[in-house]
């Protein structure tokens, strides 16, 4: 027998050629956009399965991994930020055709007889695909999916009786961690996928039954052209506008397809549901109280759920115009009220009027009562602050992953390790009860309890050493300090100028030059530690700026009296060593030790108040608070 | 009853017998998230006294090892809490400790003005964490406190680090 003979006997397919359909019926079904918008649901179902096993190639389900895995599908795999691309917006898109699917079938009754279990199919799945696309958000164990998954889980937990059991089997214990990626990575991949398929199924065989005409039960591979043409036109825009989104997102908006790696710790995370939940988020404003929050989050939207799967008997053709016009009216009103409340919550994030923002918190300051515009000013000015810190963590986050990869601890480390976005919070943690960084401590918050201590922004720079000769005991630097007894903790600099300022303009005006000259030097010696000691004037003058040259030559001349260089002082008085000077290892061991005799010491008359942070800190801790501090300043480019 | 009922019955009985055997390691295995942990938290040493002025409140990162199911990992931040220093008593300290996690549905809660906000939801809470306003269905959560004397004196602050369930008016420990 022929090949295709032997297959066919064997196997059964390829199936027996159909024989020409005499009645010249193509397909009696009115061509129509609800089915267009099905079989562009079918497409997408494709497209997520196929970009879905590609991305698993690559993705890896564990709370130190997933981020990391995440970040290489965007940046290092070719084509990778396309696959994740098309598969983010295909869900979203899924969610915006079962929405219009669902509102073509009210429209066009298609909820009734003989349909009813297509349409009950329909809400089910439109279910699922909400499921799948919670469980995906939660994969890239970012800040966004990790708090967005939190927060769900705690809606679902107000489930009367069961609430708190599912919350905690999902979450896979107390905790959200590795076992509540693994679960939802297992309905996400296979349990919920499997239920589509199903529901699809049992959906599928109930529409063939359901297809009457008047010539007879019609078959169902055999399309209309208009609606293969409507099929293929829905289909082709969906597509095009995935991949136009896919794009976009990824070129222009660069660092909005991955956020920061999820801390658990809290870190101040402005959290929003996707955009087509914005209503649910509005609505349960109006709901305060746990008992409130239960009716408005699960009892109010099981009700609306209960009334769409009523639909096919409320609605029904014995009903005529009554019924119809019930559930047409009861799904025009559902439409209006989630419009008007996902307007309603873009509104209300809408970044407020600064002077309004300025005045509320002047009052909150002086302890006023504030209106309502000015609280909410207040609340949407907090938000936009935490979203952008958030964006610039996220910006950090990438930025440093591109440089280095993930250590095998997991991105969190990559930060921690970081001094840009440790050091400020060690620095808001341990230093800011006494000191301040601009003004704030180090994160922008003004501690409410009064500075004790000098201002470090830009310590060691030009800017702040020109500033700190000016005016020693300005509050800014020494004037702040005071021993127990409430004394001033270190006069000696500003006593030492006073004294050598010279009282002719002549010499004032060679003073202030000299300073200017120190202070280009310090700046120097605190970003090349060393460099120019024990150089005799020629090579001096040849290695290093000509105001830099002449700020060491002053300090050697006239501050190495006090400030020690390598250990050795002219003069008898002590003040601290000056090699290094504001580096990273000079300020770790001002740091871990302020009272060591190469800083501010223990003895004498003006002994250091600093506490000594060796023992509160770690080596690690020190040592970014240091780098930060050092790097983050602006260097003056000194005269030449 | 033929032969054949007979059996067929038979052979349905065992494969019953089978399913149930080999469901109840699967159920409890699936179930495992629901067993609570037996024993509380240890105190976990904050920071020492005098880094707390009375009449301050201050935000601190409570640092611990922690396990998640398999992984233990070193020592770092698991949680921020609220210390509160209120004037001293009679020459005593008097020290208080609130959860930062607000009770409401989980964010973390600022602190704004001289009482504490979340920006989740608006709920607002006073110097004591007390819920003065918003959804919050109660007030912060107080944690265990106890101030404890070092081997070099200094007097630290340790706290019995814990998490409280979301949403509820009662206030549950999550374990």
């Amino acid at each position: 027998m022929s090949f295709s003979n032997w297959l066919r006997d064997r196997t059964g397919w390829p199936a027996e050629p159909a024989k020409p359909d005499k009645t010249g019926v193509v397909s009696a079904a009115r061509s129509s956009w609800r089915r267009a918008i099905s079989s562009t649901v079918a497409l997408l179902l494709g497209l997520q399965v196929v970009t879905g096993v590609a991305l698993m190639t690559v993705y890896s389900p564990s709370a130190s991994t997933a981020w990391a895995s995440v970040w290489y599908i965007q940046t290092q795999v070719p084509g990778g930020w396309l696959v994740r691309g098309l598969h983010f917006f295909a869900s979203d898109a899924l969610v915006v055709l079962f929405a219009a699917y669902l509102l073509v079938s009210v429209y066009t009754k298609a909820y009734r007889a003989p349909r009813e279990f297509v349409w009950w199919i329909s809400l089910c799945l439109a279910g699922v695909m909400v499921a799948l696309a919670h469980t995906g958000y939660a994969l890239p164990w970012d800040q966004d999916g990790y708090w967005g998954t939190h927060v769900r889980l705690n809606i679902l937990a107000r489930v009367p009786e069961v609430g708190p059991m599912i919350q905690r089997l999902l979450t896979g214990g107390a905790e959200a961690g590795h076992g509540t990626l693994t679960r939802f990575y297992t309905l996400h991949i296979f349990l919920l996928p499997a239920c589509t398929f199903v529901l699809a199924w049992i959906g599928w065989r109930c529409r063939k039954r359901s297809m009457v005409s008047s010539a007879g039960p019609v078959k169902l591979g055999t399309l209309r052209g208009s609606q293969m043409f409507r099929n293929g036109l829905l289909g082709a825009m969906t597509l095009l506008a995935l991949f136009a989104l896919a794009c976009y997102t990824h070129h222009r908006m660069g660092l909005d397809w991955l956020d920061a790696p999820a801390d658990p710790t809290g870190a101040d995370y402005p959290a929003r549901p996707e955009w087509y939940f914005l209503f649910l988020f509005q609505w349960l404003k109006y709901f305060k109280g746990p008992t409130p929050e239960m009716i408005g989050a699960i009892v109010v939207p099981s009700a609306v759920a209960v009334v769409f799967f009523l639909m096919p008997i409320v609605g029904k053709k014995s009903n005529g115009r009554f019924g119809s016009l019930l559930v047409g009216g009861f799904t025009a009103l559902l439409v209006a009220l989630v419009a008007g409340l996902s307007i309603l919550s873009i509104l209300d994030d809408r970044a407020p009027d600064a002077d309004l923002v300025a005045r509320a918190q002047a009052k909150q300051k002086a302890d006023k009562p504030l209106t309502e515009d000015e609280a909410h000013a207040l609340r949407a000015n907090l938000f936009h602050e935490n979203r952008q810190a958030a964006r610039d963590l996220a910006a950090r986050a990438i930025a440093l992953a591109n440089e280095q990869g993930v250590p095998p601890e997991g991105p969190l480390a990559l930060l921690a390790r970081d001094p840009l976005t440790a050091g400020p919070r060690l620095f808001a943690a341990n230093c800011a009860s006494c000191h301040r960084y601009h003004g704030h401590d180090g994160m922008g918050l003004v501690p409410s309890e009064p500075a004790a201590s000098s201002d470090l922004g830009h310590y060691a720079t030009v800017t702040w050493l020109t500033g700190f000769f000016a005016d020693p005991m300005a509050d800014r630097y020494f004037g702040l300090m005071k021993k127990e007894d409430g004394e001033p903790a270190h006069t000696k600099m500003n006593r030492w100028l006073s004294e050598n300022r010279g009282d002719d303009k002549v010499s004032a005006t060679r003073f202030q030059a000299d300073l200017e000259a120190v202070a280009a030097y310090l700046q120097d010696e605190s970003l090349n530690p060393g460099r120019l000691a024990g150089l005799d004037d020629a090579v001096l003058e040849a290695t290093a700026s000509q105001a830099v040259a002449r700020g060491r030559r002053f300090f050697m001349s006239t501050c190495n009296e006090c400030h020690s260089y390598d250990g050795e002082r002219s003069g008898t008085t002590s003040a601290p060593e000056m090699r290094g000077y504001g580096s990273v290892a000079w300020l770790e061991l001002m740091i871990a030790n302020p009272a060591n005799d190469m800083r501010y010491r223990s003895k004498g008359r003006e002994p250091a108040q600093m506490p000594a942070f060796a023992d509160r800190l770690t080596a690690d801790q020190i040592h970014l608070i240091a780098t930060w501090l050092h790097s983050s300043r602006a260097i003056s480019t000194p005269p030449t | 009853m033929t032969r054949r009922s007979f059996l067929e019955i038979l052979v349905s009985a065992v494969r019953g017998a089978v399913a149930i055997i080999a469901a109840v390691p699967i159920v409890r295995f699936l179930a495992a998230p629901l067993r609570a942990r037996a024993g509380g938290p240890d105190f976990i040493r904050l920071q020492p006294l005098s880094a707390l002025a009375p009449g301050e409140t201050k935000r601190v990162v409570v640092e611990s090892d922690r396990w998640d199911a398999f992984t233990h990992y070193p020592p770092g931040p698991i949680g921020r809490v609220y210390l509160i220093r209120e004037e001293d008593v009679e020459g005593m300290p008097k020290v208080r400790c609130l959860q930062s996690i607000c009770p409401h549905l989980g964010c973390a809660v600022d602190q704004s003005g001289g009482g504490f906000r979340c920006p989740c939801h608006g709920a607002v809470f006073d110097e004591n964490g007390k819920s003065v306003k918003g959804p919050a269905p109660r007030n912060m959560d107080e944690l265990e406190l106890r101030v404890s004397q070092g081997d070099d004196g200094e007097s630290w602050v340790e706290v019995q680090y814990r998490t409280f369930a979301s949403g509820t008016t009662a206030k549950r420990p999550v374990a």
